[in-house]
């Protein structure tokens, strides 16, 4: 893979991590705290976007950079240091969610998407600032769960890093069609039929 | 590119962050914990503990003098604290004379090293968030500690 020329999308996410990393590797400790800076926030995400509570995410989001210092040597192209540790948080909380829905002794009605919800209030109408807030987060809870988690975690990165990122949240582009195609077209349909809705500008 | 993002796409996928950051913040510390946990891996260190945190400063006693205390098995780690302005300057003293301190705050590394009688001084510390990394000489045999942060 190649860096796109200078232009506005020329520092991504992908490229920022891709310098720290490589930093890093050459010796310079503070590349991983600038990693860890850059890079926790769309992990924290990806965690919470796949139902782990938020003491489990936490511990996800951790254990995951641990592992990536154990595995430094294996992730050979430094571009794909962000799709590395996405897969490993989204296997990693996967997992935890299936083993913790286990564990709690079931009751018939209480599946998976209910199971999360009690595990995670939906958030207080208080915290969700403002009308146009609100809206929005009306509309993204109509769309499909996989549509939701896509775009809450590309949502934490630059427009460049949209494919690799659907890849290694086991979306590939080719399978789900172009992003935008798909969950963000929908988002905007679903926007543009909602006579509430006050446009982009922000 | 496979994805023709536009304008409205980009403003859209800039509300949604906005909406995740603010009904479901990642815990500011975390980036910290982090950092800590990888530290305390790569040096195969032990993590101190916080025995005794600085007290806040009250109005009538504008001059700080702060002592923090760190314990771990292979060493202690008191600190005293003073200065104003956003600079700190720090006296420390470690259990172990000839060990490397390192002292971590929001803008980068100062390094020094305990004298015979394992006192340090360092500084124009930022005020903030700081933490330790201490190395026992080698022929010491001891582990090095990682202290948590503290916000001085």
């Amino acid at each position: 893979m190649t860096r796109p020329a200078a232009g506005p999308d020329a520092d991504s996410l992908i490229d920022r991590a891709e310098d720290a990393f490589v930093a890093f590797r050459g010796g310079d400790d503070r590349g991983m705290e600038v990693l860890v800076d850059l890079l926790t926030p769309i992990l924290w995400h990806a965690a919470r976007g796949r139902g782990a509570n938020r003491a489990t995410a936490e511990e996800v989001v951790q254990t995951a950079w641990l592992a990536l210092i154990d595995h430094v040597e294996d992730v050979r192209d430094p571009r794909a240091v962000l799709a590395w540790l996405l897969t490993t948080v989204r296997r990693d909380s996967s997992r935890r969610v299936r083993r913790d829905q286990r564990a709690v002794p079931s009751e018939p009605a209480v599946h998976g998407a209910r199971q999360q919800v009690a595990d995670d209030p939906q958030p207080d109408v208080a915290v969700v600032h403002g009308d146009r807030q609100q809206r929005l987060w009306g509309h993204v809870q109509e769309l499909p769960e996989r549509c939701r988690y896509l775009l809450r975690v590309v949502a934490f990165a630059e427009r460049p890093d949209y494919s690799s990122i659907a890849d290694a949240l086991g979306m590939p582009i080719g399978s789900i069609g172009p992003t935008r195609g798909r969950c963000l077209e929908k988002l905007r349909r679903s926007l543009d039929t909602d006579p509430a809705w006050e446009g982009y500008s922000t | 590119m496979n994805d023709h993002l536009d304008d409205t796409d980009a403003v859209l996928l800039a509300d949604l962050r906005g909406l995740h950051a603010s009904i479901d913040p990642m815990p500011a510390a975390l980036p910290d914990r982090v950092k800590l946990a990888l530290t305390v891996q790569r040096l195969h260190a032990e993590l101190a503990e916080l025995t005794r945190a600085p007290a806040l400063a009250t109005r009538d006693e504008p001059v700080r003098a702060d002592a923090i205390t760190f314990a771990a098995t292979s060493l202690s780690l008191m600190v005293t604290i003073s200065g104003t302005d956003g600079r700190r300057v720090l006296d420390g003293w470690v259990t172990v004379p000839g060990a490397r301190v390192e002292v971590h705050d929001d803008h980068g590394t100062s390094t020094t090293t305990t004298d015979d009688d394992g006192r340090f001084t360092v500084h124009d510390v930022v005020e903030g968030d700081v933490w330790f990394v201490v190395h026992p000489p080698p022929d010491s045999g001891l582990r090095a500690v990682v202290t948590p942060s503290v916000h001085l």
